[in-house]
């Protein structure tokens, strides 16, 4: 059996080309109906902004599943092969699930440490289990890609201290001012944008609130929700500056209110004491000559989007813990899968070694009709046990050689199967029953 | 002379840096893992237990000197440096407990290291035995001098660490050991108050200098007095920093000016050390100054 991912992702596709793929909810109930028949016997679609991914176990040869899930996405999405071909990621065993968890774990994200992907993984698998696609090694793969993204997420600090710009404004903040209860903020244009940020300096303390807006009813309304009062546009930047700690500018005006001239009066009447100014208008409302006064600290959205970068930057330690996570878990499923792959051999040992036993029970069965039932089930339970002790050792034997590193140059499950003339192909397969027969035969004169 | 107060500095010495070490150490590490939105460094590890159990060694080779000497520890140039960094020290310990200035330690404490070697680099000359050093008040003189000294040392690292805040924030930059510095309202704060302490210090200090000075040499004339450089500097600073008082608490002044003024006050006060004096007969026996 071959467990393999195939999909595009941001790393390798444009966004034009990537958005060609993207299954909604109801594409995918298709998508999976189209996958039926297609001799895949376990599929999963992970289908996010950021990627279009399958991951599929069959037992086909590499090639010929590569080449069945290939068409799947051309016939499926409407898009001729060659246009995606060179940006399909193909992977195949342990690369296909280290990639699974490296996802879950959020390293392969756009943005580092972000907790949606985990939603998502959950979600895929379980439209995939709704609709009869995920059996037990999908399954249990991508159970194991959701324990990685648990332990990343408390292991680790790659998903703590998630940052927006409103988080980057508070931070610069503090390292102005040490008590936030003390400070004062003016909020100039009742804005989606000013309100979030606003909230964030609230939620740290702030108590000392003023909205200013053009529309006086609008400020009113703001300053109800964050608990401050409102004040007359003009009043605020002629007069409400020089109280203010804090001023978040975010009016819709489309040219700059505040300039070095009418800031410069201001910030001779504060004396000295910091001014910081959030401007996250755009156009700006801010002139950025004001940050050249003295005291002033002047910061854009893109200023505050640049702390929100190095911040992920500086997390980006973290997704070495995270990194050693996901590949542990890489190792305990593949322990796991592999150990599977000798199931069916030891299956049909046990099978065969249970044929032999009844075989030779049916044939001594009339010789041993004088016993009683009590002595025939002691012979029954003898013949049970000489078979479950024959095969005990090949069977941990097996399940050890799976699991692990193989220890000799060839797999016991093919030379089991080989040996026990279990394999199809063997060149006893067909001499076996000729054999077990003639076996019997002589058993048979015997008796 | 030797005694068992040389190593003991020698000891402080070397914890004294360590927590220096481990102050900024802590500063880098904290900043990496630190909460976000927590301006204040979480308590970093070794530092405060180094810099405290220094302040403890100090105090017993203080103690050994006086025992050892039966003299005031300012009747040598080595014991005098000894007890400004020991003060030094306590001033810094002090600011971390209350307002977790980590980063102003980390740029503070070498300086208290400096004193202190520079006291053991002096501690072969021998002291000074004059009976003007054994005046009780003369003792009080000094330390209220030293306690000064060292608050303006205080002052100096809040100042120093207030204006690379400022420009960092002023170039928006958001380099990670950088963001945990204190916020520019803790520095200053704490500036205003080693200052709003040490000046009376200051003041009283000077004060008594001057009465024993009148006592010792009665026929310098005020003007011979106040043109003395060693004189000259030490009212220049205390003008500096009462402008620097008067600023706060008069005209309500904050922000980046008034930090220049203590990074230049502290400037002013080491050069107290070099300038030569002509009238400070206490000085110039116990070796604080260069001879003149």
């Amino acid at each position: 059996m071959i467990l393999a991912q195939i999909g595009l992702s941001h790393h390798t596709t444009p966004i034009d080309l990537r958005e060609r793929f993207n299954c909604a909810e109801t594409v995918l109930t298709e998508a999976y109906h189209a996958l039926h028949g297609l001799g895949v016997q376990e599929v999963v679609i992970v289908s996010t902004c950021n990627r279009v991914e399958l991951y599929a176990c069959a037992e086909l040869t590499e090639e010929s599943l590569r080449r069945t899930l290939v068409r799947f996405l051309s016939q499926f999405h409407h898009v001729p092969e060659r246009e995606f071909d060179q940006h399909l990621q193909w992977r195949v065993d342990q690369e296909a699930v280290a990639h699974l968890m490296r996802v879950a774990a959020s390293l392969d994200s756009l943005v580092l440490g972000e907790a949606q992907i985990l939603g998502q993984v959950r979600n895929s698998l379980r439209l995939a289990q709704d609709r009869g696609h995920a059996g037990l090694t999908l399954t249990r793969l991508f159970e194991q890609a959701l324990h990685t993204g648990k332990r990343v997420q408390t292991e680790t600090g790659l998903g703590r201290g998630r940052y927006s710009v409103g988080h980057a404004a508070v931070e610069m903040a503090g390292r102005i001012f040490d008590d936030f209860s003390r400070a004062k903020i003016l909020i100039l244009g009742a804005g989606k944008m000013s309100e979030v940020t606003a909230r964030h300096l609230v939620e740290k303390g702030v108590k000392w609130v003023v909205v200013a807006n053009r529309t006086y009813q609008r400020a009113v309304d703001l300053a109800i929700q964050l608990g401050g009062s409102a004040m007359a546009f003009d009043d605020a930047i002629n007069g409400g500056m020089a109280d203010a700690d804090i001023v978040i500018a975010s009016t819709s005006a489309p040219h700059a209110i505040i300039h070095r001239g009418n800031l410069q009066p201001i910030m001779r009447r504060r004396r000295g004491k910091p001014l910081f100014i959030i401007d996250i208008a755009i156009p700006r409302d801010v002139d950025p000559n004001v940050n050249a006064l003295e005291n002033v600290f002047l910061y854009n959205v893109d200023d505050l989007q640049q702390c929100v970068n190095e911040d992920a930057m500086r997390r980006a330690g973290e997704a070495d813990a995270a990194r050693l996570i996901a590949e542990e878990e890489t190792l305990a499923f593949l322990s796991w899968f592999r150990a599977r792959q000798a199931t069916p051999t030891i299956a049909q040992l046990k099978s065969h070694l249970d044929d032999i036993r009844e075989e030779y029970l049916r044939i001594f069965g009339p010789r041993l009709a004088h016993l009683s039932a009590k002595d025939r089930q002691t012979i029954e339970t003898m013949a049970q046990s000489m078979m479950d002790q024959v095969a005990r050792q090949p069977i941990q034997k097996l399940k050890r050689d799976a699991s692990g590193e193989p220890t000799v140059p060839i797999s016991l499950a093919a030379a089991t199967l080989h040996l026990f003339g279990l394999d199809a192909n063997s060149e006893d397969a067909g001499e076996n029953p000729d054999a077990n027969s003639a076996g019997v035969h002589t058993a048979r004169e015997s008796a | 002379m030797m005694g068992p107060f040389i190593p003991l500095n020698i000891l402080a010495l070397l914890l004294y840096a360590a927590a220096a070490a481990a102050y900024g150490a802590g500063l880098v590490l904290d900043a990496r893992n630190a909460p976000v939105f927590d301006n204040r460094l979480r308590l970093p590890g070794l530092a405060r237990p180094l810099l405290f159990t220094g302040i403890g060694v100090q105090v017993a080779a203080t103690g050994a000197w006086c025992v050892n000497t039966h003299l005031s520890p300012f009747a040598a140039e080595y014991g005098t440096l000894s007890v400004l960094a020991w003060i030094m020290a306590l001033a810094l310990a002090a600011a971390d407990l209350k307002y977790h200035i980590t980063a102003v330690n980390a740029a503070a404490l070498p300086i208290a290291c400096l004193i202190l070697f520079w006291g053991l680099l002096h501690a072969d000359r021998t002291p000074d035995e004059a009976l003007l050093l054994k005046s009780q008040a003369i003792s009080v003189h000094v330390l209220c001098i030293l306690t000064s000294l060292a608050l303006f040392a205080l002052a100096f690292g809040c100042a120093c660490c207030y204006l690379l805040q400022h420009r960092l924030l002023k170039s928006r930059s958001v380099r990670p050991f950088l963001r945990r510095l204190p916020p520019l309202a803790t520095l200053d704060t704490v500036a205003y108050q080693a200052i709003a302490f040490g000046l009376p210090l200051l003041a009283v200090g000077l004060g008594l200098g001057i009465v024993y000075m009148a006592k010792d040499k009665p026929w310098l004339t005020p003007l011979q007095w106040i043109f003395d450089p060693h004189n000259f500097i030490a009212f220049a600073l205390l003008f500096l920093y009462g402008l620097y008082i008067a600023a706060r608490l008069l005209f309500g002044w904050r922000g980046v000016r008034l930090q220049y003024i203590l990074v230049a006050g502290l400037i002013l006060a080491m050069a107290l050390y070099i300038v030569p004096n002509v009238t400070h007969h206490f000085h110039q026996q116990s070796g604080l100054s260069a001879k003149a």
